[in-house]
């Protein structure tokens, strides 16, 4: 895909708003977008050159918890995978003994408990998660004896959910719902979620760099071999419907891994088998740490998920009937979730609201393409590809 | 067009800083602040759904789908329904409906062609229809349980009736004879009170998860064979048979294209073949020399090439294109918003917040509805609250009508509700809550529990709030323009 879409090179309006360095480049024709385009700079991984117009946006094709997995369970499950799912937790508590019951004291006091989840007790030996590593970050600055170490040696690492959820067949790789999952990521633009990295003056260096996330409109392009996607497809930004996750962030980038500063509440669209939830992961304090390539970017989001939100958005995109595949009892997984909950206490009851998480992401390298007009209404730093959209010929958009 | 949408515009912004300083007021939060940029893209949906005058006026609001007149028998009509358009109706104006089979997760229910499953039986144990339960247990209010055919009386036919058309004569196991439609059994719904009611079911496609609804029965649009119509919260809308949108230009004017040159980048023409006639509504023109093309009330229809969703409304937000309606659905009553969130088009309380329905079929063989306020409750409390109806009024508050409110529309309306039990009260009765209701449900917004609940007017927190994803049993917004909802084309 070339770098420079020549009618959008060719825009007056394009021209002005960018940078003085970015129009000496356009203006100095095809020898200079040698220099400057995706020519040298795009197949040139490690490269420590500048992306063109300082810009390069990538958008997300897969993205999950993160939780440490090895092959045979035995280092972070050593008791094994979760085995008390909705049809077993049923059984226990009404056990086939000839009872006469009703609808409403089994499948509907099940059904309720999933929305209205309790802390009392848990008989059922709730397998956690153990072992010292787990992907993610360390979130407060501190090294604790409970803290893990990242798969990469780093110490420190802040990541409770993992405790949590990490024993659980359906947040593992091969699990049947993750696969939907993933496959509902990759297909629908709800999810779409992307970033901009602005200021970038290396991809392998630069010690101020500014990210802001959005969300897409666009499908992902697939590349020839069917099984990934090809860098450089474009990607329209849904300034319309997404504005809730948009949001900002200063960062470094060190040895072509990107850092953000914490944003204070990263929205994330999280839906799954294909229900349109309208579900939006919370995190507080969620920061990025990407390897970057040109083409594509890959790592952890981290901070602390907003409790009840983690929690209602799974009972509301998986039903029990989806839960029962990987032994997945949700009310279960809450009197766990609040025991392991680390962070932003209520201020009333003390207890905490939040808890340690991360995310693992892939993402590859996208072309932002802006309309006219969002051409003309970005006053700060022009983006890396503000092509005239298609749709801004037949009229503005409302 | 574009004077009036100034002019509105400008009243909505006034609108919105009444509606900013209101949320700021009663939530403490800062509304003409944090929030101000998202409440005001409500600006669009405002001027789309709720400054009814000048909408009313431009998108004809009285006008009624026209369908294809075929030979009834003695006794039947069709009604032209605000929300369902043209539907089947007995000689009293109860709609007809049919209940086609469906596989569930667990076994198959519904009627098969010629063939009425629903009966007098009364089923008093669940199914076991949706896993992961196992069947056998005692139904909510098992001894005062309806049969089928209380809830679903078959539109009995006399012995001497005879098949016309479509219609036909099928023998019911009980001895009596029924009329079937396409094959289709027919039933009336005891929730229909009055002519135009179709308070039973709706054309809206469902999920496997929601179960085998009922489903209203009516003549065909009267479209030429290329289009189709289907039935949207916002009314019935017009595509291609494929499922592709079409549009009108309003700097068209009757039989008279004005969309040429880089319009045509974005928009391409719905052609007619040179036999086609003049079908109700349609026509065609001669767009230039040998091309002709269709036109819906005079104004030439196109599809929008970028559209990529079954049923989208993408083109309608380029300015001067709209989507083609036979008949737009009725408005909701005043006070209340339609707001953009991450879905799509959102209806809210006056406040913003988003509004929930309650949708639910029982796990019987007959499937009873148990969405509405005359079923037994538990499965809602049970949702709303573990049970306790109090714990429900807290999480999903009714919303209040004021006094004396009236809706402009059958689709909308008030009903008393006792809040204890969730079932129709008098007006009378102490504690009776006067509340609204869409399509003869009463309709809730969500405060949530512990913590968790709608804050803003972009939250829809309790969408799919229940057993399986909230279709089976829960709660789901009502979503007027929903982004992802259709599959791609």
């Amino acid at each position: 895909m070339p770098l420079f879409n020549s009618e959008d090179d060719m825009n007056t309006q394009s021209l002005k708003s960018r940078k003085p360095s970015t129009r000496l480049c356009l203006m100095a024709g095809a020898a200079a977008i040698a220099l400057c385009g995706s020519g040298s700079f795009v197949r040139a991984e490690g490269s420590d050159t500048a992306p063109p117009n300082r810009s390069i946006a990538y958008t997300f094709y897969d993205l999950r918890w993160a939780i440490h997995e090895t092959k045979d369970t035995k280092e972070e499950c050593p008791d094994g995978l979760a085995i008390v799912g909705p049809r077993e937790y049923f059984k226990l508590k009404f056990p086939e003994d000839g009872t006469k019951r009703t609808q409403k004291e089994t499948e509907l006091a099940m059904e309720g408990e999933v929305f209205w989840p309790n802390t009392d007790p848990d008989t059922t030996h709730f397998r956690l998660a153990g072992g010292k590593t787990a992907p993610g970050l360390n979130l407060d600055g501190k090294t604790k004896p409970t803290d893990f170490t990242s798969p990469d040696g780093k110490p420190g690492v802040d990541n409770e959910l993992f405790r949590v959820i990490g024993c659980i067949g359906n947040y593992r790789s091969g699990a049947v719902i993750l696969t939907y999952d993933m496959q509902h990521y990759k297909q629908s633009t709800s999810v779409r979620s992307l970033i901009e990295v602005t200021d970038v003056d290396s991809l392998v260096n630069d010690d101020d760099v500014t990210v802001t996330t959005y969300r897409g409109r666009d499908i992902l392009q697939v590349d020839a071999s069917a099984n990934s996607f090809a860098p450089g497809a474009s990607q329209r930004l849904d300034l319309r419907w997404g504005k809730e996750f948009i949001s900002q962030a200063k960062g470094k980038i060190v040895n072509g891994v990107l850092s953000t500063e914490p944003i204070k509440e990263l929205r994330i669209p999280d839906e799954s088998l294909a229900f349109i939830s309208g579900s939006v992961e919370r995190m507080r304090d969620a920061r990025f740490e990407l390897k970057l390539t040109p083409d594509s970017a890959e790592g952890v989001i981290a901070g602390y998920a907003d409790l009840e939100t983690f929690y209602a958005n799974r009972a509301r995109n998986w039903s029990s009937h989806h839960l029962s595949y990987a032994s997945q009892t949700q009310q279960l997984v809450y009197k766990q979730l609040r025991k392991f909950a680390d962070a932003y206490p209520d201020p009333k009851t003390g207890e905490n609201t939040a808890i340690s998480s991360a995310f693992k992401v892939k993402m590859i390298e996208t072309r932002i393409l802006r309309s006219e007009k969002e051409v003309a209404e970005t006053k700060g730093e022009p983006s890396s590809s503000q092509f005239a959209s298609d749709s801004s010929r037949a009229g503005s958009p409302k | 067009m574009q004077l009036e949408r100034h002019s509105v515009e400008q009243k909505l912004e006034n609108r919105f800083d009444l509606f900013t300083d209101s949320m700021s007021r009663e939530t403490g939060a800062d509304f003409n602040g944090r929030w101000r940029g998202a409440v005001a893209v409500l600006s669009l949906a405002f001027l789309v759904l709720m400054d009814a005058p000048a909408y009313a006026a431009k998108e004809n609001m009285t006008a009624r789908e026209d369908y294809i007149q075929a030979p009834l028998p003695a006794g039947f009509q069709v009604l032209v329904t605000e929300i369902e358009g043209p539907v089947f109706a007995d000689a009293n104006g109860r709609t007809l409906y049919k209940w086609p089979r469906r596989d569930l997760r667990v076994g198959t229910v519904g009627d098969v062609e010629f063939k009425a499953s629903c009966g007098d039986q009364i089923f008093r144990e669940t199914a076991g229809s949706m896993s992961p339960y196992p069947p056998g247990f005692e139904l909510p209010e098992a001894d005062t349980r309806p049969s089928c055919n209380q809830v679903w009386p078959p539109v009995l036919a006399s012995d001497n009736a005879k098949p016309v058309d479509k219609w036909t004569v099928i023998d019911r196991p009980d001895g009596r004879k029924q009329w079937a439609y396409a094959g289709a059994p027919l039933y009336t719904s005891f929730l229909d009170k009055k002519p135009g009611d179709v308070l039973g079911a709706s054309k809206t496609p469902a999920s496997v998860d929601e179960g085998a609804p009922r489903e209203p029965v009516g003549p065909e649009a009267n479209v030429p064979f290329q289009f189709s119509v289907d039935t949207t919260k916002l009314g019935r809308l017009v595509s291609l048979r494929n499922g592709k949108s079409v549009y009108t230009y309003d700097l068209d004017s009757r039989h008279k294209s004005n969309c040429a040159g880089a319009c045509m980048d974005g928009w391409a023409p719905v052609l007619s073949a040179d036999y086609a006639r003049p079908v109700g509504d349609w026509t065609t023109f001669e767009r230039s020399p040998g091309v002709k093309q269709w036109a819906f009330k005079g104004m030439p229809v196109y599809e929008h090439l970028q559209d990529s969703k079954l049923l989208s409304l993408d083109g309608g937000d380029i300015a001067h294109w709209r989507n083609v309606y036979t008949q737009k659905a009725p408005l909701p009553p005043a006070g209340f918003v339609v707001k953009e969130t991450s879905v799509g088009l959102v209806l809210g309380d006056e406040r913003g917040r988003t509004i929930y329905m309650y949708s639910c079929l029982d796990d019987s063989f007959d499937h009873q509805l148990c969405d509405h306020p005359d079923a037994p409750q538990a499965y809602r409390f049970a949702m709303c609250g573990n049970g306790d109806p109090d714990q429900c009024l807290k999480a999903f508050p009714y919303v209040i009508a004021r006094a004396g409110a009236k809706s402009g529309s059958a689709t909308w309306s008030t009903m008393y509700i006792n809040p204890k039990t969730g079932k129709r009260a008098q007006s009378s009765d102490p504690g009776a809550l006067n509340v609204w209701a869409y399509r003869g449900r009463p309709v809730y917004t969500f405060a949530g529990r512990n913590g968790y609940g709608d804050e803003t007017p972009l939250d829809l927190k309790a969408q799919n709030w229940g057993e399986f994803n909230g279709r089976w049993n829960g709660y789901r917004a009502i979503i007027y323009r929903d982004l992802y909802g259709r599959r791609d084309l």
